[in-house]
């Protein structure tokens, strides 16, 4: 049986990347914006951010600016542009992820290569969800840590760096610092989990995503 | 079995038109600043202008400069001359891409290793040319067997080239050739 | 609070979720390793799970090649040529390899996107059915306001030429009477000049050349414009054959010739002339042929007689007499002789008058119809297709411009004059363009005015790749697809083989082809107004492929279905010598020295000289800027493959011109007329001559730099009479330089 701390940790955890996933798929909005900064202020002072109102439609005009086009990207959400040299889609990275996702059972329905951030970040939590609600919580946890240390680490600090350098929105220059410090937490909050959450599990919250 | 593998390049025909530059990298999905074939323009004569190129790979040498300096022998010149990396070797000192005369190897700052051109030794291995070979529009580019190879006029270097005696590199030349110019600024 | 993963939830559900569960949920090889490290660079070409497809290159260029695609799990890997194809023989070009580089760029236009205001950079993205609303509302608000559709004006030229790409110019038919681009920037002014001497322009299958035995390249660079020709032309060096480059700049490909010509730009007429008069005076021209097929030979004799001396044309062109006599010695008795003609050499004022006196030249000497000889330019004679994605009219009831016979007609803009013809229209005046295929803000002339043109519009749509200079200007972008992502059909201009264009990997993003476009503008069109649009709304993209074919391909062809293009490349079975029977389509019957249609069109009915452009005073150095070999135009410079190899544009110097100015190697310089100014970094060379600067048209990423700030739109002397407007004279473009 989870003890229900670590169930509560694990469930804003589970929200938080949910919402990172939305805060980067599309342009925001004020409801979404309030629960990332309740996700965010659960974590406290390892994230240390707060997320200012959205601007609506100079927020919409930067999400463009940075992520879609349809000029050049200053911060292309895509690993594999980040890890190929000639910042080009479709690379290795691409493919890595794709088998990933094949395995767990999952396909892309979104017009977009699947190293999009919004992506890797969905995939992240719905390998936390399989965590909390999954038979072999030990498993999930294991390619968790592999999706953090071989895809989701080697690529979205330098991205969050290239947002917060090229954006005058306070929105997304904390929205970036955020996603920085939240992968970062990772590192110590990964190792930890294993140990927190027994290894076969009964289903603790039923709901399905 | 061929004795030692490597280029002919006719710059009386080469038109520097960079198809076996990019047709390399198109092949191995190098990137942009990976050049594993390079196209110089040839430095420009005073006398008798002209636009020349050389285009260079690995020449694939006798005594591999490469092979000499990498500390964890990365570099070994095979049966039929062709000198490979094995990849997984390489610790990115760079060494070799400062000992080779002829700026072969290449350094990729984001793998942190260096490569270089293989004479696409899986390419024919199958069967089929070097892909620069086979991209050449202008019969520039030839895969020959040094052993055997033969071509009037064709020479071991030209000016401009690292004429290396040290490591014998595994090309020849057939020297550009200079037509007749009437100039409006004779 | 509410618990936080419960309106996570909600928000994904109501929302989307981006990964769904998949049918093949099976097991898969581990996690793949990250980034391809090099461990073992594997060359795709010997990877067992590759797919290939045949695709085309459909760019505006005289090798059009045959490709093969190599796709792995849905990825394109790699181009290379098709080995099937007879002309491309399984190589591309420096530009063709980079296309993977290309179609993968991050900054690719992927959705519709909306710039408010125009030119502000503030851009949002918008579903295609929200982008289409906005489209089709303006449309039918122009409609409604105007009476027709004459304020929407199409801008379309040669971005994609694949057969089913004419799809924009059906759906603007479909829509109503329209505005749009007539004429071509290209190759017109020579297109008129053959028709005018020959009746019609057709070259021998280019494999000829292989057959002469002196080969004039005149104008013309294949070393980086028609790389394949290359081959050819080794072949026939390799079988004897003299080659010999005339040009006014030392190009990569003069620097192969057996003999190298630099002559003054636009002066070709004079030194044609001054050839055949030689050739006349050594009594070595072919007196029956001109006698049995030659229309004007007494009247071109004579004026060549009294007009022409070789010392006039050393003059002119600036070539000693000693060259202009071995080149015409070569030519009259090295046979068969070839001349090539390039589209470069066309683009003056005079360019047609001098396409003429080249023609002249094989008239002359009787070696028109003649394997590896002729005046080799242009063909169209394979693209006989149907035509079927543009075959649709405008509704029932749709008024335009009215003709003499009470019909309604578009109305045209000339392409080559654009920007001020789109402003100065009025009765309906020009409110929204739509641009395709073409990018009006990078290559037309007087960028300053293109400007000003988008400026006046209600609101311009562009459909492209890339954000060029006319998306910037944009109100509305949609992304396209790239010729790797739609099937298609291609055809050249200069080789005689068709190819198969196959879809080889899924449409990047939203991006839809010209034709889907097409449909889905319909659709919206008819849902807002039924009957305002008689495009289909739908259809199958493969299947439209097949609706271009006609037995008249076929049997060209000599195929049974186009279907069996996806095995391979066919090639036309025309004769491999053009004009061998000698019935020429002019209105005599013969070759016409002497035009009465030139006359009757305010033409000189010979080929005598038409004098050159002459520099003003104040801007007395000419400014060439020829086709760069890095790019085709505006496409491919901008991805990092090219970028690295070619960072920046030069401009070519002479040393002397240079040291007159005070400019060294590297230095910047402006350049720059009335009309404005481009600035570039100097590159001293002898390979221009002292009175002329080079630099190589394109677009280069993330910068400003347009040639055609300083290029006006000056008319060339034909084109009228095949494209509806002449050409335009880029290379009479006068400058002056100094040191920035």
């Amino acid at each position: 049986m989870i003890d229900a701390g670590v169930a509560a940790f694990c469930e804003t955890r589970l929200a938080l990347f949910y919402l990172l996933q939305r805060a980067y798929a599309a342009p925001m909005t004020p409801e979404v914006t309030h629960d990332l900064n309740d996700a965010l202020s659960l974590y406290g002072e390892l994230i240390n951010v707060e997320l200012p109102p959205c601007e609506g439609d100079a927020d919409e005009a930067e999400f463009n600016r940075l992520f879609v086009g349809p000029g050049r990207l200053p911060a292309p959400p895509y690993e594999s542009v980040w890890r190929s040299e000639d910042r080009l889609l479709m690379q290795a990275a691409a493919e890595g992820v794709r088998s990933v996702y094949l395995e767990y059972g999952v396909q892309n329905t979104y017009p977009e290569p699947e190293d999009h951030l919004a992506l890797e970040l969905e995939f992240y939590a719905l390998l936390q969800y399989r965590v909390l609600n999954g038979e072999a919580p030990h498993r999930h946890l294991a390619a968790q840590q592999r999706f953090w240390t071989e895809h989701l680490s080697t690529w979205v600090p330098a991205f969050c760096q290239a947002v917060e350098e090229s954006t005058s929105s306070p929105f997304y220059r904390n929205l970036a610092v955020a996603s920085r410090r939240i992968l970062g937490a990772e590192t110590t909050i990964l190792p930890m989990l294993p140990s927190a959450i027994p290894a076969e599990e009964e289903p603790a919250h039923a709901k399905s995503v | 079995m061929p004795k030692q593998l490597g280029f002919h390049h006719n710059m009386a025909n080469c038109i520097g038109c960079k198809s076996c530059q990019m047709a390399c990298k198109n092949e191995y999905e190098l990137e942009a600043e990976v050049n594993w074939r390079r196209v110089y323009p040839f430095r420009e004569d005073p006398g008798t202008p002209e636009r020349n190129f050389l285009s260079v790979a690995c020449n694939h040498c006798e005594n591999p400069e490469c092979a000499r300096v990498c500390p964890v022998g990365a570099y070994t010149k095979r049966a039929d001359g062709i000198v490979e990396q094995n990849h997984d070797k390489c610790i990115g000192c760079r060494l070799c891409t400062m000992a080779c005369p002829y700026g072969a190897a290449r350094y990729s700052p984001a793998h942190r290793k260096a490569s270089k051109c293989e004479l696409c030794k899986t390419r024919l291995d199958a069967g089929l040319k070097p892909a620069c070979v086979e991209a050449c529009p202008a019969r520039a580019l030839t895969l020959v067997d040094l052993d055997q190879f033969a071509a009037p006029g064709a020479v071991k270097s030209v000016p401009g080239f690292p004429n290396s005696n040290i490591t014998n590199p595994s090309i020849r030349f057939t020297p550009p050739v200079v037509g007749k110019q009437f100039r409006r600024d004779a | 609070m509410r618990n936080l993963f419960e309106r996570a939830g909600e928000v994904l559900l109501t929302r989307r979720t981006l990964l769904k569960a998949s049918a093949a949920a099976g097991a898969v090889a581990a996690l793949s390793g990250c980034t391809r490290e090099p461990a073992a660079f594997q060359s795709p070409a010997t990877d067992a799970g590759v797919q290939t497809f045949r695709t085309a290159c459909p760019r505006n260029c005289y090798d059009t090649c045959g490709q093969i695609a190599t796709v792995k799990d849905g990825i394109l890997r790699k181009v290379d040529g098709d080995p099937l194809h007879g002309y491309t023989r399984g190589r591309l070009c420096v530009k063709g390899y980079t296309y993977a580089n290309r179609t993968y760029s991050p900054d690719r236009i992927k959705y519709p996107m909306v710039q408010s205001p125009r030119g502000s950079g503030n851009w949002k993205r918008v579903s295609w059915d929200e982008a289409l609303t906005m489209i089709a509302d303006k449309i039918l608000d122009l409609k409604k306001r105007y009476g027709s559709l004459l304020p929407l004006a199409l801008d379309k030229y040669s971005g994609n030429f694949g057969i089913v790409h004419y799809a924009v110019e059906g759906m603007l038919s479909s829509m109503g009477y329209h505005t749009y681009a007539l004429g071509t920037p290209c190759w017109p002014a020579g297109l008129d000049a053959q028709i005018y001497d020959m009746g019609a322009f057709m070259n021998h299958d280019p494999e000829e050349m292989a057959n002469s035995k002196y080969i004039i390249i005149w104008g013309a660079n294949p070393a980086w414009c028609a790389v394949h020709q290359m081959d050819i032309i080794m072949e026939a060096r390799a079988r004897g054959a003299k080659v010999v480059v005339i040009d006014p700049i030392h190009t990569a490909t003069a620097s192969k010739a057996d003999l190298y010509i630099q002559i003054k730009p636009s002066t070709d007429g004079a030194l044609a002339l001054g050839m055949a008069r030689w050739i006349v005076d050594h009594n070595l021209h072919d007196k029956a042929f001109l006698e049995q097929h030659v229309k004007g030979w007494p009247e071109f004799e004579a004026y060549l007689k009294q007009e022409v001396t070789l010392e006039w044309a050393s003059k002119i062109t600036g070539v000693p007499v000693e060259a202009i006599v071995e080149l015409a010695g070569g030519y009259a008795t090295t046979k068969p002789s070839m001349l090539w003609m390039g589209y470069g050499m066309q683009r003056h004022i005079n360019g047609g008058q001098n396409i003429r006196a080249i023609d002249a030249l094989a008239a002359i000497t009787g070696q028109i119809g003649v394997s590896g000889g002729g005046a080799q330019y242009a063909h169209l004679a394979t693209w006989g297709f149907n035509y079927h994605a543009m075959s649709f009219s405008p509704p029932a009831g749709s008024v335009g411009l009215k003709g003499p016979d009470g019909k309604y007609t578009n109305r045209t803009v000339n392409m080559n004059n654009f920007a001020a013809e789109i402003q100065a229209l009025k009765d309906p005046p020009v409110k929204m363009l739509w641009i395709a295929g073409r990018n009006p803000g990078s290559q037309d002339p007087d960028a300053k005015d293109i400007k000003k043109a988008f400026e006046s519009m209600e609101m311009v749509v562009v459909v492209d790749h890339f954000l060029n200079h006319s998306a910037e200007m944009a109100d509305i972008v949609l992304p396209c697809t790239t010729h790797f992502e739609s099937p298609d059909v291609n055809v050249a201009y200069w080789h005689y083989w068709m190819s198969i264009n196959e879809r080889a990997i899924k449409p990047m993003f939203e991006a839809k082809s010209d034709l889907e476009i097409a449909w889905a503008l319909s659709k919206k069109l008819n849902q807002l107004q039924p009957g305002s649009c008689t495009y289909p709304t739908e259809g199958n993209e493969e299947e439209w492929v097949g609706k271009e074919f006609n037995q008249g391909i076929y049997d060209l062809f000599g195929i049974r279905d186009w279907k069996a293009l996806r095995q391979k490349p066919a090639k036309a079975t025309l004769p491999t010598v053009s004009w061998a029977d000698r019935k020429f389509t002019t209105p005599s019957g013969k070759y016409e020295l002497y035009s009465d249609k030139a006359k009757a069109n305010g033409l000189p009915p010979m080929p005598t000289y038409v004098r050159e452009m002459q520099a003003p005073a104040e801007f007395p150095f000419r400014f060439l800027t020829p086709h760069p070999q890095h790019a085709l135009h505006s496409q491919f410079q901008n991805i990092p493959y090219m970028m690295q190899s070619n960072p920046e544009p030069m401009l070519e110097i002479h040393p002397k011109l240079a040291e007159a100015k005070g400019i060294k190697d590297g230095d910047m310089v402006r350049v720059f007329n009335k009309l404005g100014e481009v600035r570039l970094r100097a590159r001293l060379t002898r390979l221009v001559p002292p009175d002329t600067v080079v630099t190589y048209e394109s677009w280069y990423k993330d910068s400003k730099f347009n040639v055609n700030h300083t290029v006006a739109a000056i008319p060339a002397d034909m084109g009228k009479l095949y494209t509806g407007n002449n050409g335009i004279s880029f290379h009479d473009n006068f400058v002056n330089i100094e040191r920035v």
